[in-house]
């Protein structure tokens, strides 16, 4: 049939189920629009370019499912850049569609050009640039399997505006475009599973350790199964959080530089190690010589490059985890032999009976960011709610204190730690599921970045809870001057600006600033309850400091559970 | 964990589209690594073709970049190899200053040697070719250098295939 390059890629959107895009329109994709016009393809028109890709990560974050962003050439394409390297750090799969100048004026620094493949080829999956309305359908079914088989992430799609213009006889297909990829999850080795299930067996002191690998592959169930089938204790990494529902009696929580204390003790002390789904980054191992040291590791991972890159183990299992757990689970029922763990199920309940209350301690004036969150996990409801947070102290408050009890129920930068991402993130997530509540837990400073999109979620009735631990500073940065650079704080403070109260009116959402547990109580339950968008700006000290923490480049035996006394 | 650094060859067969050794190159660079020289060419099959790359390294950092490199959805192919292990062979052109006619009469003796060939004589120039593994070029033109004044070199870096 004779389509236009425009219409042609609603159709491939549309073949792929796409419903919404988010998006900020100029010249250079004005024949997309122009197209999305008659399309029931929902758009939602962002504030700024950064914010429609965090969006799309968000969306896809909470739903599994691939997020759109489009943006126009040049600044437009160039505004997406923190958003796409974002959601490669964190695996997310998000599709980029960015407008071009005309093919014939490509190299010549046109107005509006820039080379954005150039520019994200190392953040991005993939990157495609359209040398004529005909490849379409074949590139976007490729971009797309690329973005959600295997490691999921990001992939981009530049489109010269001539190119959406051009009209073309189409044929749609499902063929793909690329030798070099193939999207079936490698071949498991099964004995290697084999061996994995007889070491697992056999320890006397096992933990798993959970990471986004297995919320991406959907293997919760698969996990929890099996670490119940040999009373293993599981912790996870930060971008697992919630693979295992944190309330279970064989949760531990985070790992890492602000993981729980007790959680770092269980890696120091398990005999075998089995990871999921995990990069081993710096920010959940320490230092990587030290990581489990004594333990035998066995690290399951879709990617191979993940092999040995930053902690050496003793087997690795390349397959996609879902799989690799059932087959795991196969072998182990009916295993005869398996040790109980009851003496180190005990060990670990010690360590958590003693860290528990030092984590608590508070300073100085305002509410107390863990009591803050610890009401909002009370009263958000498993299922239900999903929670996106800023970076910073915010961001590990959050990890720390709100109780995960479901995969995809929280939604962070992990990787990149872009501040920023929290609000959009929660729009997106928003957007894919309207019957949940969303509640951005931010800081003053991340929410300052992206602020703008408030318009996005009063105009495109969006409504979400922000909530603003509002240390009128920096806090992280101030934490790291404080114990790294003897208390020389510089450019840490933000002046208590602006009033944030104010500043939500004035793009007309609601603001609240409770200055009591009970009136903070009182304003989320009526946030949860209203239709437009609320935020919160709860005052807490400057003095508080999240801990435990494990100071960089340090094992994780080197775990600080309050300030060390100078 | 220190390992013997030496010269490795990673070799990729690849789709011959826009932006393929820019990516490639790019998961290089990512690492640290300095590339010594690039063969690219086509293979026997259309819209295929077959990139070299060599580099100083050690074997767990070359493991860690063939599976980056592998990643690649461009990537057809690819694997790697320290350079001694293969058939390599490479081709120098090479321009030298002849001062006085005696000059000649070593160099030819050293093409000879070689089995290198002169491609083009003047009074006072010569320019050379030869072909060889890459360190027989190597110390061919080291001895070059001890006779005469090398004004322009060109090497094509080692083309391989697996013995
Ligand atoms: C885009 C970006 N710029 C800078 C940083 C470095 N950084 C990490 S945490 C932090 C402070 C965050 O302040 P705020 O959002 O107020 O959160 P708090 O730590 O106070 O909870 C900064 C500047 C970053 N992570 N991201």
């Amino acid at each position: 049939m004779l389509v236009s390059g425009a219409e042609a890629i609603v159709r491939s959107l549309k073949r792929e189920g796409v419903r919404v895009v988010f998006g900020l329109p100029g010249g250079a994709i004005l024949p997309l629009y122009d197209a999305l016009y008659d399309s029931d393809i929902k758009h939602v028109l962002g504030r700024h370019e950064q914010c429609v890709a965090h969006m799309a990560d968000g969306f896809a974050r909470a739903s599994g499912r691939p997020g759109v962003c489009i943006a126009t050439s040049g600044p437009g394409a160039t505004n997406l850049v923190t958003g796409i390297a974002t959601a490669y750090m964190d695996s997310s799969p998000i599709i980029a569609i960015t407008g071009q100048v005309a093919r014939y004026m490509i190299g010549k620094d046109a107005f509006q050009e820039a080379d954005i493949v150039g520019i994200v080829t190392p953040i991005t999956k993939y990157s495609f640039q359209l040398t004529s309305a005909r490849e379409i359908p074949r590139v976007f079914k490729t971009a797309f399997t690329i973005a959600t088989t295997r490691r999921p992430g990001p992939v981009l799609i530049d489109v010269p505006v001539d190119v959406q213009r051009e009209q073309v006889e189409i044929e749609f297909t499902d063929e793909m475009d690329l030798k070099g990829y193939n999207p079936n999850p490698p071949r498991v080795d099964e004995d290697k599973v084999k061996k994995a299930a007889k070491v697992l067996a056999e320890s006397e002191r096992p933990l798993i350790l959970a990471g986004g690998g297995v919320k991406w592959s959907g293997a919760h169930e698969e996990l929890v199964k099996l670490a119940e089938l040999l009373m293993a204790p599981v912790a996870t990494t930060l971008m697992g959080k919630g693979v295992i529902a944190e309330d279970h009696p064989l949760s531990l929580g985070m790992i890492g530089m602000h993981g729980k204390a007790h959680a770092n003790y269980a890696v120091l002390e398990c005999d075998t190690l089995l990871a999921v789904g995990v990069r081993f980054s710096d920010r959940s191992t320490g230092k990587f010589d030290e990581f489990a040291k004594g333990a035998y590791k066995i690290h399951v991972d879709i990617d191979s490059a993940e092999i040995n890159k930053n902690v050496i183990v003793d087997l690795p299992i390349v397959g996609d985890a879902k799989e690799v757990l059932r087959l795991l689970i196969k072998e182990l029922i009916g295993f005869q032999g398996t040790k109980p763990h009851s003496a180190w199920i005990n060990r670990i309940k010690e360590f958590k009976a003693m860290f528990e209350c030092e984590t608590e301690g508070s300073v100085g004036g305002g509410l107390k960011p863990s009591m803050v969150i610890k009401t909002i996990s009370r009263l958000l409801e498993p299922g239900k709610s999903i929670v996106t947070t800023g970076v910073g102290q915010n961001q590990m408050w959050s990890a720390i204190h709100y109780i995960a009890k479901s995969p995809r129920s929280f939604i962070t930068s992990g990787g990149l730690g872009t501040m920023g991402f929290g609000f959009p993130a929660a729009l997106g997530a928003k957007v894919a599921c309207p019957d949940k509540v969303v509640v951005d837990i931010d800081g003053d400073g991340s929410f300052l970045m992206t602020e703008q999109d408030l318009a996005t979620s009063v105009t495109e009735n969006i409504p979400v809870i922000v909530v603003i631990l509002n240390n009128s500073a920096l806090g992280m940065v101030r934490q790291w001057q404080h114990l790294l650079y003897r208390r020389r704080f510089i450019a840490s403070s933000l002046g208590g600006v602006p009033d944030f109260v104010k500043l939500a009116q004035a793009f007309g959402a609601e603001g609240a600033r409770p200055n009591s547990y009970e009136e903070f109580e009182e304003t989320f339950k009526q946030a949860m309850k209203s239709e437009i968008t609320t935020v919160i700006d709860v005052p807490i000290s400057q003095e508080e400091r999240v801990f435990p923490m494990v100071l960089p480049g340090r094992p994780l035996s080197e775990v600080l559970i309050s300030e060390p006394k100078s | 964990m220190s390992q013997k650094v030496e010269p490795m060859v990673i070799i990729t067969v690849v789709e011959d589209r826009p932006g393929v050794l820019y990516k490639v190159s790019s998961v290089i660079r990512r690492k640290g690594i300095n590339i010594d020289a690039i063969t690219v060419a086509p293979t026997t099959e259309a819209g295929v073709s077959k990139m070299t790359f060599l580099v100083n390294t050690d074997s767990n950092t070359i493991n860690q970049l063939v599976r980056q490199i592998e990643k690649v959805p461009t990537v057809i192919l690819v694997g790697s190899s320290p350079l001694k292990n293969l058939h390599s062979r490479e081709l120098a052109l090479i321009k030298v200053n002849v001062s006085k006619p005696s000059d000649k009469e070593v160099i030819y003796a050293l093409t000879s040697k070689f089995k290198a060939q002169v491609v083009e004589e003047e009074a006072f120039t010569m320019t050379i070719e030869i072909v060889g593994p890459p360190s027989e070029v190597t110390s061919f033109i080291n001895q070059l250098k001890t006779t005469t004044e090398i004004v322009d070199l060109a090497r094509t870096g080692p083309v391989v295939l697996s013995r």
